[in-house]
C-alpha cells in the first residue's frame, strides 16, 4: 500500500520474504524491541503479519489465520502492539507516543483485515500533517509547523493589532524625530559658546559678550527643555497609549477566545500555563510595544542623525571613534549569553520561591495540623537562600562585565581627546568642536548598546507573541454546525447510539454504549469511580464531542442542535460546587441573567436554602468569599440547587450532589432535589446508592460499558454487580455504626 | 505489604519471552509484569510484581531491592521495566539550537541518540526538588535528566542557556 516509504535496502529483503501475498499495510516504529531508539517495520499482508528490524531481518512472523485479536497495551511514555493468538499473547512491536495515531489507526485496519473486510476509507484518523517546507511531521495540536513559522509574519501580526492606531504611530515617529533634533542642538550650542563667545578675541556684534552668553545659555536650556517635552512628555504619552491600547485589544481577543474554547483545550493545557499566557505573555508584548519599539526607533534615528553630524564636524576623527565600536559589539555579543544565564537563573529562583510561598499559604491548615511549621520554615530558608545567592551572583557577574563595557566606551572619548587634541594643536579643529564632538559621541554610543540587545529582545517578545496567538488561533472543537437547529423547548429524550469516547482519543473511556432515556425519566448512574459516569454527563452537555457513534436529543443529533439552546436547557448540580466571588444573590441569579428578586427567593425556598440565608446577618447580600469559602459545604450545595431550580432546565444532572454533607443537611437537600426533579429528565450520579431509590431506572457502568440496567428492585433480584455494591455498602455502614456505638 | 524474598523466589523467561514468577509459598504465576512504585525517583528499589486483569493489576508482591536478586533474574526484571517505562534518560547533550520559538535538542540518552524538539520551556519543563528535570517534547514524549548538576560542563552550559 505505502511501501514506497520503506528504505530501498530493506524493501529488497522484505520483497524476498514476501514472495506470495499482497502488502496491505506498512508502518514504521521509532523504538526497537529492546526499548532503544531505532526503526522497525510492521508489514501486514493478506496472509501474514511481520515485523522487520531496521536491517531487514524478520523479528516476528505470524499467520493472520491464527490471530484472534490485535490490541494496544499502554505503557509509560510508549505503547506496545500485542497479538492475541488464543493460547498466547505476543508483544510484537513497541512505539513511542509520537506514533500513537498511526498505530491506533493500524489496529483498526488490522481488525478489518482479520474479519476479511475492506480497510475502511471513511472515518480514518487524519494522517499527521507534514510541513511543506521542512518535510517534518507537524505536532497534532499545533496545526502549523513550528520550525518554519515565519518570524516576520508574527511581527506583522503584532503590528496589525496596532493598525487602528496608525495616526498615533505617525505622531510617535514625528515627535521622536523632533525630540532628537532638539537633542542635537545642545552640543552644537556649547560649541558656539566656547568658540565664539568665550574666545578672548571674539568679534562682538549687536550684544555684549555677557549678553551673548546669557542668550546662548537660555537657548541651551530651551533646547534641553524642548527635547524633554518631545522625547519625554509627548513620546511617553503617545507610545504608552499605543502600547496599552494594542495590548488591551490583544488581551480581549485572547480572553474572548478562551471563553469560546472547548473543555478539551483546558484538559490539554494546564491552568497555570493558560494564566501565564494571558498575563505574562501579553505583558511581554506590552513591554515590547511600550518600551522597546520606541527605544529602538530612537536608537536608529540617533545613530544615523548623530553619525552624520560627527562626520560633518570631522570625518577623520569619526574614523577613529569607530575603532572601539567593533570590540564593544563583539564583547556584548560574547557576554550577553553569559549574563543572561545569571539573569534567567535569578528569575527562575524567584519563581520557585513564590511557588513555595503560594503552596504553603494555601496549605496552611495542613501545615499547622501536622505541626510542620519548622520544616516549612527550613524549606523556605533554603529556597530563599538560593534566590539570594542567585541575586548576588547576578550582580557580581554584571559587576565584572559592566565596568569593562564602560571602559570600551570611555576609550572612545579618550581617543577623541587624544586625537582631537592633536588636531587642535595643529589648528585643524577648535576646542568647541571637540566639546561638541564628545557630547555627540555619548549619544552615538548609547544606541549601540540598545541595538545589540535588539535581537534577543525581539526573539523573546516574538515567542511570547506566538504563545498568545496560539490561543487566538485555536479553533474550538465544539461549535455550531453551519445551520444549527434551534430548539427552544427540549422534551428531554436522550439516546446514546453506539457511542465511543475518550479524553485522549486513543484511550476510550466510553465504549460502544447504547442507551435510551425517555423524557421526564429519572435515571441513576452507578459504578466505581473512573467507570465513565461523569464522562457520560459531559457528553450530554456536549462539553466534548463523541469519537464514534451518535448522541441524539429528542431524535436530533446533538451536534446539530444550537449549542446555546442545548446548554440553556441543561442544569447541573455538581459535587464540587463552584461559587464565584460575589453575594449569594449574585450566585443564584447567575443561572438566569435578568431574573427578579422574587424569582431568586422562590428558587431558594424551593432549594431549602432560604432558611440558612435568613440566619445570615447580611441575608442574600452575604459575600460567599473566594470560591464560596465563607459558606459550609451543605450551604454551597443548596445555593447551587437554587441556581439549578432558577434555571428551570429540561434536563437536570446531579453529579454526586449529596455527598460530603451531614445527615440533616442531606435530608434537606434530598427534599429539595425531589422537588427539582419533577417533570424533567434527570440523570443522577451517586456513590451512596440509597439516594437513588427514587430513580425510574438504574444503569450500572463498568469500564465504559453498561453492565446492568433496571429498577432498584430488578437489579437487587438479579444479584449482579449492583446488588453486590449495595450489600457492601450496607455492611460498611453497619460496621461504621457499630464502631460509633463502641 | 507482601514482600517477595529475593533469595526464595524464581523468575524465569519462557520460550515466548514472557516472565514466570514462582513465589516463596510455592505459587507460580505466568505472564508477570513488573511496575516501579517510584518510577521517577527510584528505578532500583520497590518493584511490584503484577498480573494484568483487563484494565487492572493484581499485585503478587513487592521486591524491595533489585540488587538482591540473582543476576539473571535481576536482568529479566530490569529488561521488563525498561520496556514498560519509556522515559529516556539524557546522559549528555550534543547541542541545543534555538530556532525562533522552539529548541532542538540533540542528545545522547540511555536508549541511544535522539533529536527532539521542545516547544516551550515554561510549560514543558518540570524541575523536581531532587535536581532532576523532566522535559516533554512536542510529540508528548518525556525525557528525564536524573540530576542536572552532574551533567558535563558543556551540556550544563547548553541547558543553562535555555532552561534557567
Amino acid at each position: 500500500m505505502e511501501d514506497e516509504k520503506i528504505p530501498g535496502n530493506i524493501r529488497e529483503k522484505i520483497k524476498k520474504e514476501l514472495r506470495h501475498g499482497k502488502i496491505l499495510l506498512t508502518l514504521n516504529t521509532d523504538i526497537k524491541y529492546d526499548g532503544s531508539f531505532g526503526e522497525e517495520w510492521l508489514i501486514v499482508t493478506d496472509k501474514n503479519m511481520l515485523v522487520f528490524s531496521g536491517t531487514g531481518q524478520v523479528l516476528h512472523s505470524v499467520r493472520l489465520k491464527e490471530v484472534k485479536e490485535v490490541e494496544i497495551v499502554d505503557l509509560v511514555g510508549s505503547s506496545a502492539l500485542e497479538v492475541n493468538m488464543g493460547k498466547f499473547i505476543y508483544r510484537i512491536i513497541l512505539y513511542s507516543n509520537a506514533k500513537n495515531s498511526e498505530f491506533y489507526q493500524a489496529v483498526e485496519d488490522i481488525g478489518n483485515i482479520l474479519k476479511g473486510r475492506e480497510v475502511a476509507t471513511k472515518g480514518r484518523l487524519k494522517p499527521k500533517a507534514v510541513c511543506e517546507i521542512c518535510n517534518q511531521p507537524i505536532p497534532e495540536d499545533l496545526g502549523k509547523c513550528p520550525k518554519c513559522t515565519d518570524k516576520t509574519k508574527t511581527l506583522l501580526r503584532i503590528m496589525s493589532f496596532a493598525k487602528p492606531y496608525s495616526f498615533t504611530i505617525v505622531m510617535i515617529i514625528l515627535v521622536m524625530a523632533v525630540g532628537s533634533l532638539f537633542g542635537l542642538v545642545a552640543p552644537y550650542l556649547t560649541k558656539l559658546i566656547i568658540d565664539d563667545i568665550l574666545k578672548p578675541d571674539a568679534v562682538v556684534k549687536r550684544f555684549t559678550k555677557s549678553e551673548w552668553l546669557f542668550l546662548a545659555s537660555l537657548a541651551l536650556f530651551l533646547s534641553y527643555a524642548a527635547q524633554q517635552l518631545f522625547s519625554g512628555f509627548f513620546l511617553e504619552r503617545l507610545s504608552g497609549s499605543l502600547g496599552y491600547k494594542t495590548v488591551y485589544d490583544v488581551r480581549a481577543a485572547v480572553y474572548e477566545k478562551l471563553q469560546e474554547l472547548s473543555m478539551s483545550y483546558f484538559d490539554k493545557n494546564q491552568t497555570g500555563a493558560i494564566l501565564s499566557r494571558v498575563n505574562q505573555d501579553t505583558g511581554e508584548l506590552q513591554r515590547f510595544l511600550v518600551d522597546f519599539i520606541p527605544i529602538t526607533l530612537e536608537g536608529v534615528i540617533m545613530f544615523f542623525g548623530v553619525g552624520a553630524l560627527l562626520i560633518f564636524i570631522s570625518w577623520e576623527l569619526t574614523l577613529y571613534i569607530l575603532i572601539p565600536i567593533v570590540p564593544t559589539v563583539i564583547f556584548l555579543k560574547w557576554i550577553f549569553p553569559k549574563v543572561r544565564t545569571y539573569f534567567h537563573r535569578f528569575y527562575h529562583k524567584r519563581a520557585m520561591l513564590s511557588v513555595l510561598v503560594n503552596d504553603s499559604v494555601s496549605g496552611i491548615r495542613v501545615i499547622k495540623a501536622f505541626g510542620q511549621e519548622k520544616v516549612e520554615i527550613e524549606k523556605f530558608k533554603k529556597r530563599s537562600g538560593e534566590y539570594r545567592d542567585a541575586g548576588i551572583e547576578m550582580n557580581s557577574q554584571w559587576g565584572i562585565y559592566h565596568p569593562i563595557l564602560h571602559l570600551f566606551i570611555i576609550f572612545g572619548s579618550v581617543l577623541v581627546w587624544y586625537i582631537g587634541g592633536d588636531f587642535i594643536l595643529k589648528n585643524r579643529m577648535s576646542v568647541g568642536d571637540i566639546v561638541a564632538y564628545t557630547g555627540y559621541l555619548a549619544m552615538f554610543y548609547n544606541p549601540i548598546r540598545t541595538l545589540t540587545r535588539m535581537v534577543e529582545m525581539i526573539s523573546n517578545s516574538l515567542s511570547a507573541a506566538e504563545r498568545v496567538f496560539d490561543i487566538v488561533d485555536t479553533e474550538p472543537e465544539i461549535k455550531d454546525t453551519g445551520l444549527p437547529k434551534e430548539v427552544k423547548e427540549l422534551r428531554g429524550g436522550i439516546e446514546f447510539d453506539n457511542v465511543s469516547f475518550g479524553y485522549n482519543k486513543y484511550k476510550p473511556v466510553i465504549k460502544r454504549m447504547t442507551l435510551e432515556i425517555k423524557p421526564n425519566e429519572m435515571i441513576g448512574l452507578v459504578g466505581r469511580s473512573g467507570a465513565g459516569k461523569s464522562t457520560m454527563v459531559n457528553l450530554i452537555c456536549r462539553l466534548y464531542d463523541v469519537n464514534k457513534g451518535e448522541i441524539r436529543i429528542d431524535g436530533e443529533e446533538i451536534k446539530n442542535i444550537k449549542l446555546a439552546d442545548l446548554r440553556s436547557q441543561i442544569g447541573i448540580v455538581l459535587q464540587e460546587t463552584f461559587l464565584f466571588n460575589g453575594t449569594i444573590y449574585e450566585n443564584i441569579a447567575y443561572a438566569k441573567p435578568g431574573s427578579t428578586r422574587e424569582e431568586v427567593i422562590e428558587a431558594s425556598i424551593a432549594a431549602n436554602a432560604h432558611e440558612f440565608i435568613l440566619k445570615k446577618p447580611d441575608g442574600y447580600d452575604t459575600d460567599v468569599g473566594e470560591r464560596g469559602n465563607n459558606l459550609s459545604g451543605g450551604e454551597k450545595q443548596m445555593v447551587s440547587i437554587a441556581r439549578a431550580i432558577l434555571r428551570n432546565p429540561r434536563v437536570l444532572i446531579l453529579d454526586e450532589a449529596t455527598s460530603s454533607v451531614d445527615v440533616q443537611t442531606e435530608k434537606k437537600i434530598q427534599d429539595a432535589l425531589e422537588k427539582l426533579t419533577k417533570n424533567r429528565t434527570t440523570i443522577a450520579i451517586a456513590h451512596r446508592l440509597s439516594t437513588l431509590r427514587n430513580c425510574n431506572r438504574l444503569i450500572v457502568i463498568k469500564d465504559g460499558k453498561i453492565v446492568e440496567m433496571g429498577t432498584h428492585k430488578e437489579l437487587m433480584a438479579k444479584k449482579g454487580l449492583f446488588s453486590r455494591l449495595i450489600i457492601m455498602q450496607k455492611e460498611f455502614s453497619e460496621q461504621a455504626s457499630k464502631m460509633k456505638a463502641v | 505489604m507482601t514482600l517477595l524474598d529475593p533469595k526464595k523466589i524464581k523468575i524465569e523467561k519462557d520460550q515466548k519471552n514472557l516472565l514466570t514468577l514462582s513465589t516463596q509459598n510455592g505459587k507460580t504465576y505466568r505472564k508477570v509484569n513488573f511496575l516501579l512504585l517510584f518510577p521517577f525517583t527510584d528505578l532500583e528499589n520497590y518493584v511490584s510484581a503484577v498480573i494484568r486483569k483487563g484494565s487492572e493489576y493484581a499485585e503478587i508482591g513487592i521486591i524491595k531491592h533489585l540488587k538482591d536478586l540473582p543476576k539473571d533474574m535481576g536482568r529479566y526484571v530490569r529488561e521488563d521495566l525498561k520496556l514498560r517505562y519509556f522515559v529516556p534518560e539524557i546522559r549528555d547533550i550534543k547541542s541545543i539550537t534555538t530556532r525562533y520559538w522552539f529548541h532542538k535538542f540533540d542528545v545522547y540518552t540511555d536508549r541511544g541518540e535522539k533529536i527532539f524538539y521542545l516547544r516551550n520551556v515554561r510549560e514543558n519543563v518540570r524541575f523536581k526538588a531532587d535536581s532532576s528535570i523532566v522535559i516533554t517534547d512536542m510529540e508528548k514524549c518525556r525525557y528525564k535528566i536524573p540530576n542536572y548538576t552532574r551533567l558535563s560542563p558543556k551540556a550544563l552550559a547548553e541547558l543553562d542557556r535555555i532552561l534557567l
